[in-house]
């Protein structure tokens, strides 16, 4: 009989996630994703003022939360029909830029390298070859130098014997599955500590325009409030001068160091560990035109069915519905799906067993399913890097090939666990490199052009909006409706109500569910190879439980449409 | 280590007057004293000996890149930060050594992980976050390298081992509703509810930090769907509210380090905010208060005075009416807060901001709230108190600024029309 395994709490993830999966002698033959945590935000959103949309909607995730706060802006100008002017356009892609950038850092060192990196393996390297090592993939490495590699060497010795081993305790430290010799946990052990500092730079320049990261507070409906450090050429200097540390880690860090990963774990790639569902979706983000049209986006949008690059279809956002069949809600019709313009959110907690465990048959999740014409996709920076791949963006397709063509892989081997990870990598470094110009761009806007605010008037009809957006981790979309001056519904799908979906009407796994089938572990008392391929797609489950609830034993029905 | 557990004390009853030389006006050689010799008890219990003792920082500022002039320059900023006198840098330093060996656990509840990213990335100074988050870190599921079963257990050893002991942070609200099955933790499916009340019985001081764990924050806004609340309503032990969202890294750590000083939770407001940190209030430290006082207003965004950074009271600033530190303390090592970047302040460090603070971005006449008076500290008003009314602040604005703007705006052309439409007539219109 199958054996059942239970990762609850999944850790170094936002949000709380629990991950069910049935052993097959070491080989995951099912798997079942489960969000633990609701909080409720799109109901608390009712009967508020559409211009407060965006600051409620931020506190949804304290990771991407600019994400959020520019998506329900954008939801909102889009029922009233405007648009930002260019400062505040251009100002908002560097905003969300520089998070994007950070929010992919801090997930390859901090959130997933442990996954990859063995810490305590890295005691053991040789500086000499770990010199070898960090000059194999760029010629100006960053903060490599003997003496560098043998301080962190002696720290980290230092560290694990006084005994406090911080977060690093308890590990997995010794695994089989750890493949990376000495030499490689050192160098990417030696970046996860440069990335501690590095990380703070993104977010001052967050910051410098946008108060405080998280939860900034500058994008207003209609433009951006902070015209003054637009305008004033020290605080402009203070972001390029940052951008400038930012591209120096991506490329002499993260790109090499993410080689250096591929290498080792090459073979994982090429039999598709981690794969998953085989079809992609992207709503595209940055906008490049002043009047914000899609096709125009820097960030790709399209959709991919079945791996099929020949054709990238278009973007109906009429065919995303969301299914609760397995998900602690009901629908009068459960089979169907419903559009989240007219969605329901009816919550039915029906509870665990018996044993704690997830009712696998029944509703497992506070997740619901969203799907595309009835399909699960997979969002993220692979749908994305996969979609502008197969629509031929010169930029994305030069770095791709020359990954692939570095580490010796097929194409193919994108669609799997070091693959998602690979695109992930390759986006920042696109993102990273387009900051600079955005940036000098607006100071020679700004010099010419104050404006940062469009005025508009809020009608007391009813007005209705969508606001479809990137956040570093996939898709997001929110969809509102106002009357009166007044939210009278809010709908959220995120990324990782996409990825982390439960099985829809179909039984149709969700991203997480599929991509697990398959991993084999190498002890399955430590659930490495699942935590691996779970924190490739960058979870936030903060985001994907905000839905709505009643109060303690009072089932309310909340329909609006 | 004093467990802190008294239950407010008298000094934090309304009408007091806080002290910013507290423990030590009294009788200073006597005090000193006392904290060195509490001092020299906890490193004795931390330290295995004389050069662990030494070494420790040394070791774990080396791993993060952190020099003896930044750790020196940071003592000097916190011992200032909490207003005590010079002496006290050398023992703030101590106390920071020892916070380091202090068992910690980080639990997250109904939470958005904002205010661990903001450790983790953004914190002023570095070194608080690295004492914060990666030396004394036990349980803490944003950011441990076990998960499931491994990481369960090193929380409930640490409860266990460190009875009374261990420092517990709790970030995000906790939701009540449904017997706490809203948020569920572990393979068991334990509520949030279960383990926070089980976690906080046995600490030795408890900290809420940011403005859900504090209060209930955005989960508990209207129409509050799943019942959350704040840490302090399900415990009856004492919790030390570090509101703000997020709240700012350095207030937990000065906390902290008065905490291991003098081995009381530190004198905290009717919030149950510490005064050394939350006793100022933002309008009163703002650099833009002179714009006010001359009644030079931003009216829309993008206008004439946003660009020359006039006051966003008329644009929504919740700064008359909220009590924090941003302004002094700043974000993002000094970079901003939000009236630098030209956006009001929403009163993220008050309770049931999202209801009382809302439209965040009309003013004050037009929001829910009333007004108290404008010198005053919150609890020369009691707690709770912003709902009495008070001529404060608006009839303040209208003689210092908006009447004289008035009177400008008549002979302005009609652009400024709709500003006037919101432009409080007197404290007490209330349109809404």
């Amino acid at each position: 009989m199958a054996r059942k395994i239970i990762v609850d709490p999944v850790t170094r993830i936002e949000g709380h996630l629990r991950i069910e999966a049935s052993l097959n002698g070491n080989e995951i033959s099912e798997a079942y994703s489960s969000g633990t945590l609701f909080r409720g935000i799109e109901l608390i959103l009712n009967g508020r003022a559409p211009e407060d949309a965006g600051l409620f909607a931020q506190r949804i995730c304290g990771v991407c939360t600019y994400a959020h706060y520019e998506t329900a802006t954008w939801a909102v100008e889009n029922a009233l029909g405007i648009h930002p002017p260019k400062n505040a356009r251009i100002a908002r892609n560097i905003l969300k830029g520089a998070q994007m950038v950070q929010d992919h850092l801090i997930h390859f060192y901090q959130l997933a390298g442990l996954d990859w990196v063995d810490i305590v393996s890295a005691l053991k390297a040789d500086t000499k070859k770990t010199m070898d090592l960090a000059y194999a993939y760029t010629k100006t490495p960053y903060n490599a130098s003997l003496a560098r590699f043998e301080e962190v060497k002696t720290r980290l010795a230092n560290f694990v014997k006084s005994g406090q081993l911080g977060p690093f305790a308890g590990g997995y430290w010794g695994n089989p599955s750890y493949k990376l010799p000495p030499e490689g946990n050192l160098l990417i052990a030696s970046h996860y500590l440069d990335n501690l500092n590095v990380l703070r730079i993104p977010a001052q320049i967050i910051a410098i325009l946008g108060a405080k990261d998280p939860h900034p507070q500058t994008c207003v409906v209609g433009g951006i409030s902070s015209i003054a450090d637009i305008i004033n050429p020290q605080r402009m200097d203070d972001i390029l001068f940052r951008i400038g540390k930012i591209t120096d880690f991506v490329n002499n860090a993260y790109i090499p160091d993410l080689l250096t990963a591929a290498e080792f774990y090459k073979e994982e790639a090429v039999q598709g560990i981690g794969g998953g569902l085989k079809n992609y979706l992207s709503y595209g983000a940055f906008p490049m035109t002043d009047d914000e049209n899609p096709d125009d986006y820097f960030l790709m949008r399209g959709v991919i069915f079945d791996r099929d690059f020949s054709k990238v279809h278009n973007l109906n956002e009429k065919n995303i519905t969301e299914f609760v069949t397995h998900s602690w809600y009901k629908y009068p019709d459960e089979k169907a799906g419903l559009n989240p313009s007219a969605g329901i959110t009816d919550p039915d907690y029906t509870g665990l067993n018996k044993d704690g465990s997830l009712k696998e048959d029944g509703k497992y999740s506070w997740i619901k399913s969203p799907r595309y014409e009835n399909k699960a996709m997979e969002v993220g920076p692979l749908a994305r890097t996969l979609v502008a791949y197969a629509k031929g963006n010169q930029t994305i397709k030069s770095l791709v090939d020359y990954v692939l063509k570095t580490s010796g892989l097929p194409v193919t081997a994108l669609f799997s666990t070091l693959g998602r990870t690979a695109a992930r990598g390759i986006e920042a470094k696109y993102v990273a490199d387009a900051l600079e110009t955005w940036t000098l761009e607006l100071i020679k806007n700004a010099a010419v052009d104050r404006s940062s605010w469009t005025k508009y008037d809020m009608p007391s009809k009813e007005i209705m909006g969508i606001g479809l957006d990137e956040a570093p981790r996939g898709s997001l979309g929110h969809w509102v409706r106002i009357k009166n001056k007044r939210i009278t519904h809010y709908q959220i799908v995120v990324p990782t109500t996409w990825n982390a979906s439960p099985r829809d009407g179909f039984n149709n796994p969700g991203a997480y569910e599929a991509s697990l089938v398959g991993v084999k572990l190498a002890n399955p008392s430590q659930p490495l190879e699942i935590l691996r391929t779970v924190h490739s797609f960058d979870p936030c489950l903060a985001c994907a439980v905000h839905l709505i609830d009643p109060k303690t034993n009072e089932i309310k029905k909340f329909k609006v449409c | 280590m004093d467990n802190g557990n008294d239950n407010r004390s008298k000094e934090n009853k309304p009408g007091f007057k806080w002290d910013p030389l507290r423990f030590i006006a009294k009788n200073p050689d006597e005090t000193l004293k006392k904290v060195d010799g509490r001092l020299d008890k906890l490193e004795k219990e931390c330290f295995g000996d004389k050069k662990d003792k030494n070494s420790n920082l040394k070791n774990i500022f080396d791993v993060y890149g952190v020099t003896r002039r930044d750790f020196l320059k940071w003592t000097a900023f916190l011992t200032s930060a909490l207003m005590l006198p010079y002496v006290f840098k050398p023992r703030v330093a101590r106390a920071a050594n020892i916070l380091t060996r202090t068992p910690f656990i980080w639990l997250d509840m109904a939470d958005c992980m904002g205010n661990t990213e903001a450790f983790i990335r953004t914190a002023h100074p570095t070194p608080a976050e690295i004492i914060l988050n990666y030396v004394s870190v036990n349980y803490m599921e944003s950011i441990m390298a076990p998960a499931g079963y491994q990481a369960e257990t090193r929380r409930t050893e640490t409860v266990k081992k460190y009875k009374g002991k261990y420092i517990l942070v709790v970030e995000g609200a906790i939701p009540t509703g449904m017997n706490g099955k809203f948020l569920t933790i572990g393979a068991k499916g334990g509520t949030g509810l279960e383990i926070a009340k089980e976690t906080a019985k046995n600490a030795g001081v408890i900290i809420a930090v940011g403005n859900c764990a504090s209060y209930g924050g955005i989960p508990a806004a209207e129409p509050n769907p799943t019942s959350a609340v704040g840490l302090s309503s399900v415990t009856n032990r004492r919790v030390i509210n570090i509101p703000a969202c997020p709240a700012n890294p350095v207030n937990v750590v000065g906390t902290l380090v008065e905490y291991i000083l003098i081995g009381k939770a530190p004198q905290i407001d009717g919030l149950g905010r510490p005064l050394w940190a939350y006793s100022g209030r933002l309008h009163d430290n703002c650099y833009r208060r002179g714009h006010f006082e001359a009644g030079e207003y931003v009216r829309h965004w993008g206008d004439d005075g946003a660009k020359k950074q006039y006051c966003l009271y008329m644009m929504g600033c919740k700064g008359p009416f909220t009590w924090n530190n941003c302004t002094t303390a700043e974000y993002n090592q000094d970079i901003s807060f939000p009236m630098r970047a030209g956006h009001g302040c929403i009163g993220c460090s008050q309770p049931a901001f999202w209801d009382r603070m809302t439209p965040f971005e009309k003013p004050n006449a037009d929001a829910k709230i009333i007004i108290p008076g404008i010198e005053a500290t919150v609890d020369e008003f009691g707690v709770g108190l912003l709902g009495v009314a008070g001529a404060g602040i608006a009839a303040h604005a209208i003689y210092t600024g908006v009447k004289k703007n008035k009177n400008k705006e008549n002979r302005k052309d009609k652009e400024k029309k709709e500003s006037k439409k919101t432009a409080p007539k007197n404290g007490s219109d209330d349109s809404k």
